[in-house]
């Protein structure tokens, strides 16, 4: 079956294959018909090929498997497997309620390389400190988790909007669809990601790995 | 030397097309710096260069059409 990344390679190489042309015979942009190849090998087809290339890359960057090959974020990515339905990204991750290939760019949207130019540029200093600096012994997000990235699935779901404990006080739902009660406040959803005692856990033994 | 110049455009490109296509299989931070940074930065270069050759080339036309 052809994929996105084959299509994709099928024109980098068709388009690598035409500047080795004008590479190899750079005379033949003395015809008018070679003037024209010399402009679709120069420049039209490498400026498709470069950007179907990016594209795939940015979509490859939203891939689970992308965030974990950083070593630094093993502990997150075993904080999946954690067998405790407390744990909201376990519970996530393990019941599909997040595309599994894409746990970690579901509920963090808009952090390092997945947001705006901002975002992306912190992104790169992630990939610099990764390979080069220091890393952080303690890893923290930059701004406080916001509910929208619970909202844009549990908002309008019934299980949200009838859930018991956010209908004990009228004021809940409306502070939490304000982003002014975080999901994650202390006595809510608490557990996310709870590096610091994964030792103490147990893990589902997942059968699809 | 206009030859010279495609000659030199066409290698940065393909050099950058085939950095591009090495790191297209990997899902890593590494491949995505390599293709950002030495395949972008060679395709872009081939092509300024393709394009400044172009416009070097297309200057004296128009000037050799005004005398």
């Amino acid at each position: 079956m052809l994929t996105s990344v084959t299509l994709v390679a099928v024109l980098v190489t068709f388009a690598a294959a035409m500047a080795a042309a004008v590479a190899i015979r750079p005379s033949i942009t003395n015809s008018t018909g070679g003037r024209i190849f010399a402009f679709a090998a120069l420049l039209v087809v490498p400026v498709l090929a470069g950007t179907a290339g990016l594209s795939e890359h940015v979509e490859k960057s939203k891939q689970t498997e992308f965030c974990l090959s950083c070593h630094v974020m093993e502990q997150y990515g075993k904080s999946l497997d954690v067998d405790d339905r407390s744990h909201i990204p376990a519970v996530h991750y393990q019941n599909h309620l997040v595309p599994a290939d894409r746990a970690c760019f579901t509920c963090h949207t808009t952090y390092t390389l997945f947001g705006d130019y901002k975002a992306k540029l912190k992104g790169l200093r992630h990939v610099y400190v990764q390979y080069v600096g220091t890393i952080p012994t303690h890893i923290k997000l930059y701004e406080a988790y916001s509910n929208r990235e619970c909202l844009h699935c549990h908002l309008g779901a019934r299980s949200f909007e009838e859930g018991a404990m956010h209908n004990v006080d009228p004021a809940t739902l409306p502070a939490v669809k304000a982003n002014k009660l975080s999901c994650i406040s202390a006595g809510c959803h608490e557990a996310a990601h709870d590096v610091a005692n994964l030792s103490k856990q147990t893990f589902w033994p997942e059968v699809t790995k | 030397m206009i030859e010279r110049r495609l000659r030199i455009s066409a290698l940065c490109l393909a050099a950058g097309l085939l950095v591009e296509l090495f790191t297209l299989f990997s899902a890593r931070p590494t491949a995505f710096l390599l293709f950002v940074g030495l395949g972008g930065l060679l395709i872009a270069a081939g092509i300024v260069l393709y394009l400044w050759t172009l416009l070097r080339w297309l200057v004296p036309r128009r000037t050799e059409v005004a005398d």
